[in-house]
């Protein structure tokens, strides 16, 4: 665990500066996209494939998840747009010093409500799947989900780079 | 582009024995596994957001202040997962039930501690370097949910 966390923090050192937006430009925002549409339709799959559920389960639980899914779409669009604010903020070489900290600003506060809006998509679609599966199997279905999402989250980072 | 997916089918699939197979569950590395991520995330803030001498005096306070907060709800995170590794070979659907309660609320209470805290960066940093640090707690917490998630069994 401890070195799991040591290289944590050198990777998250390493990857500071340097994102793909300020490698590519406005490619890193159509590299993110193709990420996380890929994620998308792959973490179906897995779900399905982990979650162990009989035919009738199946049956009653993938309407509800496809549904899930294509609000969660809706988020993931809205994110890429923020990232697309990001980039083309940040690689902007004019403007003053104040319309960078405003949108620097705008850009946080957007974020901030995604963050808001996902868990509450969740929490929603918990309830949802109660009335389909037993307790162990929504619990296994939001590990499964947040694990995804873990490892979407440090991957996406990587292609962003920090606020200059 | 492949590789995510593939490395995180790899890791749901891989991670069934780790903490039911765990002596004494995750107790007992707690301390200094929290030590240790509080040791080296402050290194990480420390490195990488440069600030002046004026914004680290206001910025310093502030993390220290959401570390402890943020401690405290690492703690709970910890008797939870405790609970878990304990019971994990006869969990019940009713503790399942509990246990889903209380990690969601813990996810909203986490999210609600970041942004307070990224609200509170935003009053006496400029607005660059306060998304900077936001960027940074993300990222740095993103890595540990990460690694801290690996270790856990899905129920079963």
């Amino acid at each position: 665990m401890k070195k799991l966390l040591l290289a944590a923090a050198a990777v998250v050192a390493m990857n500071m500066s340097h994102g793909a937006i300020a490698q590519t430009g406005s490619n890193a925002k159509d590299d993110i996209a193709v990420l996380i549409s890929q994620i998308q339709a792959d973490r179906r799959a897995i779900v399905l494939q982990n979650m162990n559920l009989t035919a009738e389960e199946t049956t009653a639980f993938v309407p509800i998840y496809d549904e899930y899914q294509a609000e969660q779409k809706a988020i993931a669009k809205e994110r890429v747009d923020i990232i697309d604010k990001f980039a083309k903020h940040y690689n902007m070489t004019s403007g003053t010093e104040q319309m960078d900290s405003q949108k620097s600003a705008e850009i946080l506060k957007s974020w901030m409500k995604l963050e808001d809006r996902d868990l509450a998509l969740t929490k929603k679609y918990i309830k949802r799947y109660e009335k389909v599966l037993n307790s162990t199997q929504v619990l296994r279905l939001v590990q499964i989900e947040n694990k995804i999402d873990a490892l979407m989250a440090v991957e996406m980072a990587q292609m962003i780079p920090l606020a200059q | 582009m492949k590789i995510v997916p593939v490395a995180v089918a790899a890791a749901i699939l891989s991670v069934a024995p780790s903490l039911s197979s765990a002596e004494g569950g995750v107790k007992a590395d707690e301390q200094v596994v929290l030590q240790q991520i509080l040791t080296d995330k402050r290194s990480v803030f420390a490195n990488n957001m440069g600030l002046t001498e004026k914004e680290s005096e206001a910025f310093w306070p502030i993390y220290d202040q959401y570390e402890t907060e943020l401690k405290a709800q690492d703690k709970k995170w910890f008797e939870l997962l405790n609970i878990y590794a304990r019971d994990y070979d006869t969990f019940t659907d009713d503790q399942a039930v509990s246990a889903l309660k209380v990690r969601m609320q813990l996810q909203s209470d986490r999210l609600a501690l970041q942004h307070k805290y990224q609200r509170k960066v935003a009053t006496v940093l400029p607005p660059k370097k306060a998304l900077r640090y936001a960027q940074i707690e993300s990222r740095v917490n993103n890595i540990i949910m990460s690694d801290m998630l690996s270790i856990v069994p899905l129920a079963r």
